[in-house]
């Protein structure tokens, strides 16, 4: 019984090429704001870069873009346990 | 009647299913690196100084040229895949050979840097790094265990490597049956994405 290889239509060599060319480019953003800027700004920024960079490669690189609904709505459940830890833990140090 | 159910058997495939299972394991890890990137921001809160002059220390040049080693393996990675999809076998092995090679130059950075480290008196429970204070003391522990462990899991990703170099040779892995390299690919870019959020935390804090 042969089944079908994958689920989804994979990005070509091209996509990828590019994909790493834009997470080249953040990371060296990332460089200059925190050589530029000081204090929080420079610590947000560089989160949101980060957070975009693991976007590209959630959604290009491990294909999440390609996959079927099912993984995309999945992936919010680690999404959403990281936030209410994130959430909990400041409480307890913000209101000790 | 036996041999055609025993034949079914022996080729059945679950591609959704070997996928999910990866992803199911993927979520735990990063719930783990979840927990240590809290008690990191918890710290860092605590000791906004003393993180600051400690991360001083860090070479950012040697944790700029770890961070493009690991996303120009991300890339080889996934053209390994890409070229075995379109039957393209030798190409997809060289792309993990030089995927391999990536992680290993990612570790060998790692070994210099850390010696460096070391060499200074900049060790866990060291006696000059207890005669700098609490926030240091914690901004290297933090660095030690959280690099560590990404270390570790780099390391991994090579020796599953090494198994799917072999079994893309021997025809385990093919063009029609790509779930164990994707999955690989998968684990691999995980470590990839942690690194994204290790380099600026503790290499480009200003």
């Amino acid at each position: 019984m042969e089944q079908r290889n994958t689920g989804h239509t994979a990005p070509g060599f091209k996509t990828y090429i590019i994909a790493w060319i834009a997470l080249v480019i953040l990371t060296a953003v990332t460089i200059a704001v925190t050589k530029i800027d000081t204090g929080a700004i420079s610590i947000l920024v560089a989160l949101l870069i980060a957070s975009v960079k693991s976007g590209l490669i959630l959604y290009i690189f491990m294909h999440l873009g390609y996959e079927r609904r099912f993984f995309k709505l999945a992936f919010l459940l680690p999404v959403l346990v990281f936030a209410l830890s994130i959430w909990f833990t400041f409480l307890d140090v913000w209101y000790r | 009647m036996e041999e055609i159910l025993h034949k079914t058997a022996e080729h059945h495939r679950d591609y959704t299913g070997a996928k999910m299972g990866m992803w199911l394991f993927l979520f735990t890890e990063m719930l783990l690196f979840g927990g240590m990137f809290i008690l990191y921001s918890v710290y860092r809160f605590e000791f906004i100084a003393e993180f600051h002059a400690a991360a001083k220390e860090l070479d950012t040049t040697i944790g700029a040229v770890n961070t493009l080693i690991l996303l120009t393996s991300s890339l080889t990675m996934a053209l390994s895949i890409a070229a075995l999809q379109k039957g393209n076998k030798n190409l997809s092995l060289f792309f993990q050979v030089v995927t391999m090679l990536l992680g290993i130059a990612f570790l060998g950075n790692k070994y210099l840097e850390w010696g460096t480290k070391i060499h200074h008196g900049i060790y866990p429970n060291s006696e000059y790094l207890l005669s700098l204070g609490k926030g240091q003391v914690m901004f290297y522990g933090l660095y030690f265990v959280m690099t560590g462990l990404h270390a570790l899991h780099v390391l991994i990703g090579i020796v599953i490597f090494v198994f799917i170099f072999f079994f893309t040779l021997s025809g385990d892995v093919t063009s029609d049956n790509t779930v164990k390299l994707e999955n690989s690919g998968l684990y691999w870019h995980l470590v990839d994405m942690i690194w994204v959020y290790l380099f600026p935390l503790f290499y480009l804090i200003t």
